[in-house]
């Protein structure tokens, strides 16, 4: 299991490292304060394409599964041994899990899929 | 003019008078700017103070026997210069993470045993006739293991390692960065009995990439760079065909 | 081992900061996808405000991840080693690129 954990945290990483920066910088900072136009989450031609959904999926859920594991080790490292048990695992790699979940279940329901 | 004088900070334990381990100050003279640590420590046991207890033997970098925490720092006492430190006094401690039998001097029975369990030698599937003659290999082929080779097994690494330093059952840096020198040489065919205790829960998984494993080697052996191309290696050997695994 | 371990060296204190960096990242997708869920951009100036916060973070986690990479990934073209300093320029190029062109489709698709 933890090579899958770990390969999880690998993929997650890579995707949060490439994309997140671009991401927070645009869609956080720059567009809210208005100092650029950017896609809002209003825009249903943008957030009804499959495409832009699965990019959204890919996005959001891979790196949790790196963020579950970090945070993790991080409790580890600060001494709680617990944090290394099976229960510590389901509640972390599940809690990337139903985070994977909620976030198939938004991206279905918000706007209907269409290739407008 | 007057000699120039180091002061050493060495840590005493005597486990049979001492509750806990103490500090004794000594000042030693420094008068060569190529003294080491081991040098001061070498006069404070020959001119001030014979009961104090160490490890060493080559005083030149290579048979690991002298490794201490110097200033916090854990270091060869034959690599760590005096002109380095001086004027400020020069902390002495026996290695992190591991027990202190005496003074200076530690437990080494875990790393022993860790290195003992991933058989560390040419482990073949079927030995050739000795009719068939040396095992032939490039440069190339030693290149792939080299950096791994040059371990010298003075544990500064698992003194410097906090995943071992919270959890004694961590395979550590050393004993992995060993299992992938055997594993990566061309002779050797014994990858699958090193992948209990490499690929284990307190193996390769534990780390968690601190690297200061590295940072203090002193033979640049890169120790975090084997577990986490092990790390790689071991799951791609998961998901990859058949064909494609060692 | 002393609780405060990371705190005594320089390396191991920001070891300690590039883990920590999942805890903002975490939470600035979790507002993302609820302004998703939400379709609007939810206290905008609150966000900005925070995304602001979380931006040193996701450069920190990126440039440390993929400083990284060079250690980990190893491969050999034509039976010769790439070089870890090959392959950190290579993710660090991957990074500028897709974030040109995420930008892009950030800005164009509006």
């Amino acid at each position: 299991m933890h090579l899958l954990w770990w390969f999880l945290f690998a993929q997650g990483g890579v995707i949060a490292a490439l994309l997140l920066p671009i991401h927070i910088l645009l869609q956080g900072i720059l567009g809210p304060l208005g100092f650029t136009s950017v896609v809002r989450p209003s825009d249903g031609a943008v957030f009804g394409n499959p495409i832009v959904k699965l990019y959204l999926l890919v996005l959001i859920a891979v790196p949790f599964f790196h963020f579950a594991h970090r945070l993790r080790y991080m409790l580890v490292d600060f001494g709680v041994k617990a944090a290394r048990s099976v229960p510590a695992q389901v509640i972390f790699y599940g809690g990337a899990v139903v985070v994977t979940v909620v976030t198939i279940w938004v991206l279905l329901t918000t706007f209907p899929i269409s290739f407008g | 003019m007057p000699d120039k004088m180091v002061t050493i900070r060495a840590t005493r334990y005597d486990p049979e008078q001492d509750k806990e381990p103490r500090q004794q100050s000594y000042e030693v003279p420094f008068y060569d700017e190529s003294m080491v640590v081991l040098d001061a420590l070498n006069h404070i046991k020959s001119h001030i103070d014979g009961s104090l207890s160490y490890r060493w033997s080559c005083r030149m970098g290579i048979c690991g026997s002298c490794g201490m925490m110097v200033n916090g720092t854990p270091k060869l006492t034959c690599n760590a210069f005096l002109r380095d430190y001086w004027p400020r006094p020069i902390v002495v401690q026996p290695l992190n993470n591991f027990p202190v039998i005496r003074d200076l001097v530690i437990d080494m029975d875990d790393f022993m045993h860790k290195l003992k369990s991933i058989k560390p030698w040419i482990i073949r599937k079927q030995e050739m006739p000795l009719g068939a003659g040396e095992h032939r290999q490039t440069n190339e082929q030693i290149d792939d293991f080299r950096q791994f080779s040059e371990c010298i097994n003075c544990m500064l690494c698992y003194a410097a390692c906090p995943v071992y330093g919270l959890n004694n059952e961590f395979l550590g840096p050393a004993a992995t960065a060993l299992a992938r020198r055997y594993n990566l040489d061309s002779r050797d065919q014994g990858l699958k009995d090193r992948l209990p205790m490499v690929a284990d829960s307190e193996g390769i998984w534990e780390c968690s990439f601190v690297g200061e494993c590295s940072v203090v080697c002193p033979k640049g052996v890169d120790p975090a760079k084997a577990i986490q191309q092990t790390k790689l290696d071991t799951t791609l050997r998961f998901v990859l065909p058949y064909g494609n695994r060692d | 081992m002393p609780a405060n371990w990371w705190a005594r060296k320089r390396h191991y204190f920001l070891y300690v900061v590039r883990e920590f960096t999942a805890a903002p990242l975490a939470l600035w997708l979790l507002w993302l996808l609820y302004d998703i869920s939400q379709k609007s951009l939810v206290h905008a100036r609150a966000f900005a405000i925070f995304s602001a916060v979380c931006l040193p973070f996701a450069l920190y986690h990126s440039y440390t991840f993929l400083s990284l990479t060079g250690s980990i990934v190893h491969f050999k073209v034509f039976d010769r080693p790439v070089s870890a300093r090959l392959i950190v320029a290579s993710m660090f190029g991957l990074w500028f690129g897709a974030s040109l062109v995420i930008g892009f489709f950030l800005t164009w698709l509006k």
